[in-house]
């Protein structure tokens, strides 16, 4: 499909767009997969999962300038799929590095749940995974699909090994290696199709943000914001204005000048010994760096980028433009003297279209018709020698280049390029200002469209003026955001946006911003593929005869879609009981006293186990061990609601119970005073001390615990040291009490807060409601 | 939902020679007729902008031919090569896009677009390293490789210009340039049977849920995603393959540019290493070198260039003595992967003795942009099928789907025919057959 006005080169007027439309209807048969490209995948996994990987992926593809055009086109053949799965595994095999990992990142302590509860633990986590990651609703079947593998794979394995394998299908699946795209129909215009507002969190994360949509943005979705105009506006707005958001502008900048060209340019050695790749580099990066501050962040006119002497430079770049190295040590701003001008005349343009050892005005001309006018020059007719090899160089390069216009099968084309390229005359192969030209005089006059000019400052106010600039940016974002090469049809459309944005006093702002509101950016063409993706609408969308069979994370728990909407979400500040799991080594750094081979029951222990939960987000304290080892330990974790730390005194417990004094500072009869002295209190039940001092007891009350007694006996079938004979109190009772609280329903439980015989009371906390 | 039962067996290879040992039935889907003493193998060896015509052609026909200055660095291999002269693409005229799309599918190319002044396009069929591949299915471990040597980026005009191996319409096969991670790939494999299972039951619920997302999606989009089941089940095969133990030196170190200069040389060298590898553990029976891509603007510099060869074939004076010198430097290049087969015994005799492989362009002439007279070179003995060290030359402008066709058959490839319509053969070039 046509995307540049293709010059006649036989004196047309270059200015007037001729599109060879091949369609007069203006909805377009669209893609409904793109590929993930190589950024988009690393930033996405990196944003949800927190891991970087570095390894390979997938190669993009560019086409009409831009990869998100190519991932249209692109599936995964046998390599690339490799190197997906490749990735999904070792993402998975990163994140869930070993059980203690992986029961943090899950959140329940998964080698020690039932089968039913192991299962359901890893269904919340997955659901809530692959929420993120497939950036929509997940229906019901594919939870169960989750918890199928999981099984299914524990059966082949062991549980660590099957997590890893559910969120290695979450990573492979092709929800998340295409960006999918089925759109519905518009209520609100019948006849038209819109994308959805899942559907356009993504389409404006990617564009904006280059990844998946992060949390707020998927919580816009499903409030349904995102399907009108105003939402969207604003959404792109917030996605402007986060930090980094320059980032992928920058890179589309990049693609847009096709800066790429600059790796394989080549100089000659001798004349530029210079060259080498941290110039290249440097060269590149100052045109990014220019546009990122300029034009994003300062929103300046879009045109200073032309005109500016704003420059970022590293010191071989410094060199190249003549002025003293404003960091010796690396990229820094600075300012240029007069006379260079914006980016016509920086390395990046003037090095990467250049020949070896001349320039080439032909090609710095054709870069300024086709990057910045969108207008393209046929090549020139086959068995034209365009070499100068071998011609004696006794003049100028533009007395050489005087031949393009003396032979008339030349001189229809070069006359809408070399002219333009005279005005960079002042410059050399490689960027460098120079006075003469093979020991002549240089002229850098020059036309373009009719506009004459002298040097690169008139040359770039004449770009600046062109009539083509604005809708040609237009169409270059147009290209990048809906990766569509079809344009013929929606050229109107595109020019409506860059009359908007030449309006704005060349925004580029507003040019993203009446972009995205655009109908080109928000609506596919009607069924183009389908049915739409379901979502909690009170519709049956995928036409699968259920309706609203779709999930979503809430907190840390999963909530179905409710009667066509979602059930409200504001998740308590705090969840239920959290299980902590504390190495030796983190246990030390509470306190240093602590030392689980010896005795984690220790005094000095239990302050460690109180202090380590009080440091979580939630925790005010914790107790235990419920998991117990010499190397780490599981701990329960109480909030503020199911925990109260009171300071009390020795003195005081021996009152509640004579066995526990300041001689005797923990063990059964303490348990007991603590206890009674939280009963006492109107606060239930307690543990304790966490923390103590001469006479002083730090104890900590769980007020609205269930206080039972599950008799040693039965806590033996637990863990059988705790019978009551070998074990009353300590680290297997400890674990004893946690489980059989557990399977009464509870998240936790401690104990014993009295004992007598095969009496053992226990506490349990956070559950049988 | 239900989940294959893992009946698959793995199995671990013994090096080279173990590809004759019985086969345990229990390898599940696989089925191997029993293989020859040495395997069946086609190679593909792409480099891009064609040749100087006049240094390319040999002299003399038949088993008594001498190499022009273009192949001169075969000459020590020349028992092992057949030149193919005289034959031409029949499927169009199209620069660079016809030539490589007709030659290596028998196919026009696939149009998708057009852009800056040129079209965009994509192969409308498998390349013949695919039809190969296709046919060695199950035989080995590894589908087919693809390995790159220069790494100059690719041009814009779709994947014709990206790529040279193709399953079908935008469906390239990325060639892998970076040794270490081809090492890895091919040697590197940890054998866990416990983790493979566990992979296998991923890939099942991708290739249930690619396989539902498919019949909601749109034509084209459709048949992205068949590939993408396609792919799935190729690398399902491969893990109930089991990997490979394949006696091997020590991982290979990436040549680095220095200077601005690509390490040509020595990414050809370590590569072809690795290939011989590769091939001598019977890890992979259909392979493709991409010396370099269609049109690529790989600065041949220990030829001399300072300018993209692409460029240079455009704009040198002629009689273009720097792109002739490429050539001359390309050939050296095809020299050493041929001398590493040659060196590596295998069986009865060596590696290059018991494989087809065919070298070519996508242009005879890049000034010109010919077509008649395509550059073809044939290598290998093929198992004995192949009558090397033949320059065979068409008086008749035959079809390079004729010489195509040769270098399956003489690999094994047993398909009766080449390519469709214009560019269909089913009539091998008898002389360089046994």
């Amino acid at each position: 499909m046509f995307l540049l006005t293709l010059l006649a080169c036989k004196g047309d007027d270059p200015a007037v767009r001729t599109p060879q439309a091949t369609s007069t209807d203006p909805s377009l048969p669209v893609a409904t997969a793109y590929r993930l490209t190589d950024p988009q995948l690393r930033a996405t996994i990196q944003q949800v999962l927190g891991v970087e990987y570095t390894g390979v992926l997938p190669t993009d593809y560019t086409l009409h300038g831009y990869v998100s055009v190519g991932s249209a086109t692109l599936s995964l053949p046998p390599y690339d799929l490799e190197l997906v799965e490749a990735a999904a595994w070792s993402v998975a095999e990163t994140l869930l590095a070993d059980g203690a990992t992986r029961d943090l990142v899950l959140g329940c302590p998964l080698d020690l749940l039932p089968d039913g509860e192991a299962r359901a633990c890893v269904e919340r986590w997955a659901v809530a995974t692959a929420f993120s990651l497939w950036h929509r609703p997940i229906e019901v079947t594919e939870r169960a699909v989750l918890g199928d593998l999981f099984d299914a794979a524990t059966a082949e394995s062991d549980r660590l090994l099957a997590s890893r394998g559910v969120l290695a299908f979450v990573l492979q699946s092709p929800w998340f290696v295409y960006r999918v795209e089925f759109g519905e129909p518009d209520p609100e215009t019948p006849g038209r199709w819109r994308y959805t507002d899942h559907e356009m969190a993504a389409r404006l994360s990617f564009l904006l943000a280059g990844a998946a949509p992060d949390a707020e943005r998927m919580a816009a979705a499903d409030r349904g914001e995102l399907t009108s105009v105003a939402g969207v506006v604003a959404e792109a707005e917030r996605l402007l204005d986060q930090p980094g958001a320059a980032d992928p502008l920058a890179g589309w900048f990049a693609e847009t000048l096709d800066l790429d060209r600059l790796d394989a340019a080549v100089k000659d050695a001798t004349l530029f010994p210079e060259w080498n790749d941290d110039l290249k580099l440097a060269m590149r990066s100052e045109i990014e760096l220019l546009f990122s501050d300029l034009v994003v962040l300062r929103d300046e006119d879009f045109r200073a980028l032309l005109t500016t002497d704003e420059t970022w430079v590293n010191p071989s770049l410094a060199a190249v433009y003549g002025i003293a190295a404003p960091d010796p040590a690396g990229t820094a701003w600075a300012t240029l003297a007069p006379g260079r001008g914006g980016i016509l005349a920086r390395g990046a343009v003037l090095a990467g279209h250049a020949n070896a050892t001349l320039n080439s005005p032909t090609r710095r001309g054709k870069f300024v018709r086709a990057k910045l006018l969108c207008q393209s020059i046929p090549p020139p007719p086959e068995g034209v020698v365009a070499s100068l090899d071998g011609v004696a160089l006794d003049t100028t390069l533009r007395e050489l280049l005087a031949r393009h216009s003396e032979d008339p099968a030349c001189a229809g084309c070069h006359a809408l390029m070399d002219p333009i390229g005279f005005g960079l005359e002042q410059f050399d192969p490689i960027g460098r200002w120079r006075e003469l030209d093979n020991g002549y005089p240089i002229d850098t006059t020059g036309d373009l469209d009719g506009t004459t000019f002298e040097g690169a400052e008139q040359l770039a106010e004449t770009v600046a003026a062109h009539p083509s600039l604005a809708s040609c940016i237009a169409l270059d974002l147009w290209l990048h955001g809906t990766g569509q090469a079809e344009t013929g049809p929606m050229l109107p459309a595109i020019d409506e946006i860059g009359a908007e944005f030449a309006s704005s006093e060349f925004s580029f702002r507003s040019l993203v911003l009446a972009f995205v509101a655009s109908d080109g950016f928000r609506r596919p063409s009607p069924g183009s593929a389908g049915p739409p993706t379901e979502a909690c609408n009170g519709r049956d969308d995928d036409e699968d005869g259920a309706v609203d069979e779709v999930l979503r994370p809430c907190g840390g728990s999963i909530q179905a879609c409710d009667d066509g909407a979602w059930p409200a979400c504001e998740p308590e500040a705090c969840g239920p009981v959290e299980i902590l799991l504390q190495t030796s080594a983190e246990l030390q750094g509470f306190h240093a006293g602590c030392d689980l081979a010896a005795d984690p029951m220790s005094p000095d222990c239990r302050a460690a186990f109180h202090r380590a939960c009080a440091a979580t987000e939630c925790g005010v304290s914790g107790y235990g061990p419920v998991t117990a080892g010499t190397g780490a330990v599981a701990l329960a974790c109480l909030d503020e609601r199911r925990a109260t730390v009171v300071t009390t005194s020795f003195t005081e417990l021996s009152i509640q119970h004579g066995g526990c004094h300041a001689g005797a500072r923990q063990g059964p009869d303490c348990n007991a005073a603590i206890s009674r002295h939280c009963a006492a209190l109107g606060l239930t039940t307690g543990y304790g001390p966490v923390e103590n001092e001469g006479d002083t007891a730090v104890i900590v009350c769980t007020p609205g615990a269930w206080v039972a007694d599950p008799t040693y006996p039965v806590l033996a079938t637990y863990d059988p040291v705790c019978d009551g004979t070998q074990q009353r109190w300590g680290p297997d009772c400890s674990e004893a009490f946690h489980g059989w609280c557990q399977d009464q329903g509870y998240a936790s439980g401690h104990g014993p807060l009295e004992n007598f015989g095969d009496a053992a009371v226990a506490a349990c906390v956070d559950g049988g409601e | 939902m239900a989940f294959k039962a893992f009946d698959r067996r793995t199995f671990l290879r013994g090096g080279a020679f173990a590809v004759g040992l019985p086969l345990l039935e229990a390898m599940g889907p696989i089925a191997r007729a029993a293989p020859p003493v040495s395997p069946d193998r086609f190679g593909l060896w792409f480099w891009g902008n064609g040749v100087r015509l006049d240094q390319w052609l040999p002299t003399g026909t038949g088993p008594g031919w001498s190499p022009g200055a273009a192949l001169a660095p075969l000459a020590d291999l020349l028992p092992y090569v057949s030149p193919i002269t005289g034959c031409e693409i029949k499927t169009g005229t199209y620069p660079h896009h016809s030539g490589i799309t007709g030659v290596l599918t028998g196919q026009p190319y696939l149009q998708l677009g057009t852009t800056r002044d040129t079209i965009i396009s994509t192969f409308a069929g498998p390349s013949v390293d695919q039809t190969a591949a296709a046919f060695f299915e199950g035989q080995a471990p590894f589908h087919s490789l693809e390995i790159g040597i220069s790494q100059v980026p690719y041009s814009d005009e779709g994947s014709t210009f990206n790529h040279v191996s193709h399953n079908g319409p935008n469906s390239p096969n990325t060639a892998t340039l970076d040794p270490v991670a081809l090492y890895a790939r091919l040697f590197g494999g940890v054998f866990d049977p416990r983790r493979d299972r566990v992979r296998q039951s991923a890939l099942d619920a991708v290739l249930d849920q690619a396989n539902a997302l498919r019949a909601r999606l749109g034509g084209s989009d459709q048949a992205r995603l068949d590939q993408h089941l396609e792919s799935i089940a190729i690398l399902e095969d491969r893990l109930a393959t089991g990997i490979a133990s394949c006696p091997t030196g020590l991982p290979p170190t990436a040549p680095v540019w220095a200077y601005g200069l690509e390490p040509i040389t020595e990414q050809n060298e370590v590569m072809s290493d690795l290939l011989a590898l590769a091939l001598s553990c019977d890890l992979v029976r259909a392979f493709t070198v991409q010396f370099s891509t269609a049109g690529s603007g790989v600065v041949v510099w220990p030829a001399g260039a300072v300018e993209g060869l692409h460029s240079l074939t455009h704009f040198e004076g002629l009689p273009q003595p720097t792109v002739a010198a490429a050539v001359v430097f390309e050939m050296g290049c095809l020299a050493t992967l041929l001398r590493k087969l040659r060196d590596t015994p295998e069986g009865d005799g060596n590696l290059l003795d018991h494989v087809s492989i065919l070298a070519t362009s996508e242009h005879t002439d890049g000034y010109l942009h010919s077509y008649p007279d395509f550059p073809l070179l044939l290598a290998g003995g093929g198992n004995g099928r192949l009558k090397p060290g033949t320059h065979y030359r068409s008086e008749s402008s035959r079809s390079t789907s004729d010489a195509v066709l040769t270098a399956l058959l003489g690999g094994g490839v047993d398909v009766p025919s080449f390519g469709i319509d214009a560019g269909y053969s089913a009539n091998p070039i008898t002389e360089l057959l046994a």
